[in-house]
């Protein structure tokens, strides 16, 4: 088509009024120059403007002809299918809301689903070509811990001898406590990072420059600080740039300079890092960079930038060939050294992680599903429809349309409607989308940037189509069918077109319907059960009205040098002036009237925990070695606060502080042997929970055993005083690791959190809380105040998100499917009114024919719920990381699940039957 | 090919078309009105003819056909192609 032709086109479909009248007026103007030549030849007006008109043939045909030619013809054409469907929907408005309202549900609930995912996992990362980056962790096969550190010396061979990356660079984050050189003083996150790291990244930033190599070989103390940092801390001040940031945790050279500021939307490795530092300012970066097997010289995580040509399978091999041949060249002389193999976990899953990624695509398709029986729900009701409009169409195909017209007829009807229904429904997402966005707010990484944006948009309006197509494309072939001849002929009385071959088409359908709703409800349910099995986990303690009360101690003046060798008399005699603090907050705290009981504890709900191998004289280092391990703190009323019940020996007291201190500072020499250390030591008294006896002393009293987590040097000793219950501290669905406490000692800038069991309304005592607290100890940060049952349900939370959002899909499935169920027995039942009143009227009992119309009517939705088990059988192993201590098949929520649609169906089935023992056989034959 | 030539020598209106291909074909040709107004829509937008609104010797407005430089092209083309046709089946008949 040359642009002439389109031009004209476009301008006869802008102007389609204007140009049909220049049409007529051109078909005017020769008819009338014509009649004009036959007056000429001398025939009266009126004969010669016949004669002219005959000459001419039908005017208006020809007018069709002209109109009828080009492309812009066909898209008029169209437009005029499209008015004629809008009025034929309006014709029958209780149909068009009730198909409108289903698809539109479909899409609204199919739109809300992908916009998270379009959040989550589609949207790419603030990065340079961000899907070829990934981390690098040692993984620790023995122990199952896949994200392990690695030493500096490591991660350097594998930059030497790897062929499957442009770039590999390091990082190691840490808490740190800082000051800048205006009075901004607090806490956050920052990073230690290899000089290559941002170009690795390949992000500018708005301000300054960004870590170079040579910040690294210098040791520059340098920092490039976040947005966020920027516009909090720093008041975004325009002249950021040499400004200061000083941290308790420098190389003692003094403040680091700020040199860049990164954008806004920027992150790494998570959004709570805040500085970017040379990885060589940290003060033991030389000393620890040497080594590489002991734990304290694992610090760094890799990051690395696959080259273009090659795959993550690739660069998986390529660094377990080379860990192959470290293990050769280096073995291990330290027991808890996980060895030299890697795991390659590529940044979008280090941001989302695997089973959010699983949960999000299984709803996804779950919401896919609904949308399909919606669409079969609209494809009955469009059948059920075109055998009412039957004349019409065999009109209408009398009068010279042939069928492939009627089908593009039928086909825009639906179109519009899905359309229509697609508005509808991208409306309701934008709405769905600002509830999720609240309610998953904290539960789902990257949600807080959901929108409504272009893609969005687009799948929308795919799936619009997609769906008119479904819904639509059956029901218009099966209905242009019809034979004109027949159904003209038939006059008046209800029309059995179709008949049995369109009966079996709904019948498909509703089996259709039964097998996804079952799919998805064996879904919900196995996720129900899970989540069911996660609850009825007793937590072992009573998080009910306890407080916990994140608190942050000011920075004293910096650690010395002998602070940090830990030997000298001042720094016992701070260690004691700090537990004094604690004692005198502690009291004041338990004096205020509505507090029945307080303790303190270094992490209530373990962020992370350690993975130091444990000595104990006369065992085999290497089985100690293995295994999660927890150390914590708890002050003398820790376990009475939260109801943990002692099973052994007693709880700690605050005497076992002044034995810690003790501990700390009595030096056990090095080359003894390791029965005169375990003799000589003073050791730290600590309690262990049930898990750690049975472990460790399986069969045995573990009161008053001795035992050693320091695997080189084995001089500080722990005795064991007593043993508690478990506690689930990190949510049920962590299986209980061993633990065991020492006393509550806090160093300088250490956090830790206070636990305050209320008797009465907990809020109320905040305020009092606070105040004692900073009377207590000056200059302290009160980081957060949380009830311990809400923060201990949020480990749950994101299992009850998925899980319930699960279940109203499959609530919705089933709902439709039923109504899809009713519908068509309704109208086989209407159909056979008068075949049924006949019956009854030659006595035929009711109870006869309602078993008979259940029967008739069971037999798809039965046939859908076999099939439907057989796929659920099939798929339900995608969800198995979801589950929790059930299989993938579990019987019990088949069975559930099939008795609920059972029933369901019935019942669906029942009530349409019930009508069909009521037929009054008079009326029904009189009609 | 007909209109085209006829558009050579002076624009025209579709009745002017008419008469003059009827008579220098001496009636041999009939033009049906209804595929000569379908073919200037056709010719339009291949960009062979122009149109434009003119008031008509008997002043009424009519839509005036004019050959444009394309459509020369097209017309030489076509009648070439035409005469090696009929040159073509005339020595076939005489042969």
């Amino acid at each position: 088509m040359g642009l002439r032709a389109f031009t004209r086109g476009l301008r006869r479909l802008v102007h389609w009024d204007e140009e049909n009248d220049a049409l007529s007026e051109e078909v005017a103007h020769y008819i009338g120059l014509a009649s004009a030549e036959y007056e000429r030849s001398g025939l009266s007006p009126d004969e010669a403007m016949r004669r002219a008109r005959l000459d001419f043939g039908g005017t208006e045909s020809a007018k069709e002809a002209v109109r009828g030619a080009g492309w812009d013809a066909l898209i008029d054409s169209i437009r005029r299918d499209i008015t004629y469907g809008i009025r034929a929907l309006a014709r029958t408005p209780a149909f068009a809301i009730v198909a409108l309202a289903t698809i539109a549900l479909g899409i609204g609930v199919s739109t809300t689903m992908f916009s998270v995912v379009n959040a989550v996992l589609l949207r790419p990362l603030p990065y340079h070509a961000p899907d070829r980056l990934a981390l690098v962790w040692t993984d620790d096969v023995r122990r199952g811990l896949h994200e392990e550190a690695t030493a500096y010396r490591t991660i350097q061979d594998w930059r030497a001898d790897t062929h499957a990356f442009d770039a590999v660079a390091y990082f190691s984050t840490r808490r740190v406590a800082f000051r800048t050189n205006g009075d901004a003083r607090g806490r956050t996150r920052y990073a230690f990072v290899a000089g290559n790291l941002f170009a690795t990244l390949g992000v500018a930033p708005v301000r300054g420059r960004v870590i170079m190599p040579s910040d690294e070989e210098n040791a520059e103390n340098v920092v490039v600080i976040s947005y966020a940092f920027w516009q909090r801390e720093l008041g975004g001040d325009p002249d950021v740039l040499n400004r200061t940031v000083r941290t308790d945790d420098d190389n003692g050279s003094g403040a680091l300079r700020v040199v860049g500021v990164m954008p806004p939307q920027f992150y790494f490795p998570d959004t709570n890092t805040e500085l970017w530092t040379p990885a060589t300012t940290y003060w033991r970066f030389s000393r620890e960079s040497t080594e590489r097997f002991p734990s304290w010289a694992r610090r760094w995580t890799a990051l690395v930038r696959l080259r273009p040509d090659v795959s993550f399978a690739d660069a998986r091999a390529d660094l377990a060939r080379l860990g192959d041949r470290l293990a050769t060249l280096y073995p291990s002389d330290v027991s808890d050294f996980p060895g030299f193999r890697t795991n390659v976990v590529s940044m979008l899953d280090h941001v989302t992680g695997r089973t959010l990624q699983l949960a999000l695509w299984v709803l996804l398709g779950a919401v896919g599903l609904v949308l399909l029986v919606a669409c079969a729900n609209v494809a009955n009701l469009l059948l059920a429809r075109g055998a009412t409009r039957q004349r019409e169409l065999a009109l209408r195909r009398a009068l010279g349309a042939d069928r492939g017209r009627l089908i593009r007829q039928l086909l825009s009807e639906s179109m519009v409607l899905a359309l229509g229904s697609g508005a509808v429904g991208v409306v309701a997402a934008l709405f769905g989308v600002r509830v999720l966005g609240v309610v998953a707010a904290s539960r789902v990484p990257r949600i807080d940037e959901i929108t409504v944006d272009g893609r969005v948009l687009m799948f929308a309006l795919t799936a619009s189509v997609v769906a008119g197509l479904l819904f639509g494309i059956m029901p218009a072939l099966r209905v242009s069918r019809a034979d004109a001849n027949d159904v003209l002929k038939e006059g008046d009385g209800p029309t059995t077109f179709g008949g049995r071959r369109l009966r079996r088409t709904r019948g498909v359908l509703v089996l259709a319907e039964c097998s996804v709703a079952i799919v998805l409800l064996t879904g919900a349910g196995l996720l129900l059960r899970s989540l069911n099995r996660v609850t009825a986990i007793a937590p072992g303690f009573d998080p009910r009205d306890v407080l916990v009360i994140r608190i942050e101690y000011p920075s004293e003046s910096a650690p010395t040098a002998e602070e940090r060798t830990q030997t000298s008399t001042i720094a016992q005699a701070r260690a004691r002036a700090r537990d004094a603090r604690e004692v005198d907050l502690l009291a004041r705290v338990k004096a205020l009237p509505s507090v029945e009981a307080v303790g303190f504890s270094d992490d209530m709900f373990i962020a992370g925990q350690g993975h130091q191998s444990i000595t104990i004289p006369g065992r085999a280092a290497d089985g100690m070695a293995t295994g999660e391990l927890n150390q914590g703190t708890a002050s003398a009323d820790f376990f009475r606060t939260l109801r943990v019940p002692l099973v052994r020996g007693r709880y700690l007291s605050h005497d076992d502080v002044l034995a810690k201190i003790r501990a700390l500072w009595s030096p056990v020499k090095t080359d003894m042997s390791l029965a005169d250390k375990e003799r000589v030591a003073v050791a730290e008294p600590v309690v262990v929970n049930e898990t750690f006896a049975h472990r460790f002393f399986p069969g045995e009293d573990p009161i008053g055993k001795r035992f050693c987590m320091d695997p080189t040097n084995k001089t500080y000793w722990y005795e064991i005083v007593g043993v508690v219950g478990d506690m689930h501290r990190q949510g049920l669905e962590h299986r209980v690791i061993p633990e065991f406490f020492g006393p509550h000692l806090v160093n300088p800038h250490d956090r830790a959190d206070l636990l305050v069991r209320t008797r009465e309304n907990s809020a109320a005592v905040v305020p009092d809380l606070r105040r004692a607290i900073a009377a207590a100890i000056p200059g302290v940060t009160i980081v957060s105040v949380t009830a311990a049952d809400r923060a201990f349900s949020d480990f749950t939370a994101a299992r009850a998100f998925q899980t319930w959002l699960l279940s109203g899909f499959a609530a919705l499935a089933l709902l439709l499917a039923a109504i899809g169920i009713y519908g068509v027995v309704h109208y086989a039942v209407a159909e056979r009114t008068r075949e049924i009143g006949l019956r009854v009227a030659l006595g035929a009992s009711p109870g006869r024919l309602m078993r008979e119309v259940m029967l008739e009517g069971m037999r798809m939705p039965v046939a859908g719920i076999v099939f439907g088990v057989l796929v659920a059988l099939a798929t339900t192993r995608v969800l198995s990381h979801l589950l929790f201590g059930i299989g993938a098949t579990d019987p019990a929520t088949f069975a559930g699940v099939l008795l609920v649609l059972v029933v369901v169906a019935g019942l669906a089935c029942l009530l349409p039957a019930r009508r069909a023992t009521r037929v009054d056989p008079i009326t029904a034959l009189r009609d | 090919m007909l209109i085209l030539r006829s558009l050579s020598l002076e624009p025209m209106h579709g009745f002017g078309i008419t008469r003059r291909i009827e008579q220098i074909s001496q009636g041999v040709f009939k033009v049906n009105p209804g595929s000569l107004l379908l073919a200037f829509q056709r010719m339009e937008r291949a960009g062979l003819i122009d149109a434009e609104w003119r008031t008509s010797d008997n002043n009424r407005r009519a839509k005036y056909y004019n050959i444009t430089d394309k459509g020369r092209k097209q017309l030489k083309a076509e009648t070439r192609d035409w005469e090696r046709r009929v040159a073509a089946i005339a020595r076939l008949l005489q042969a």
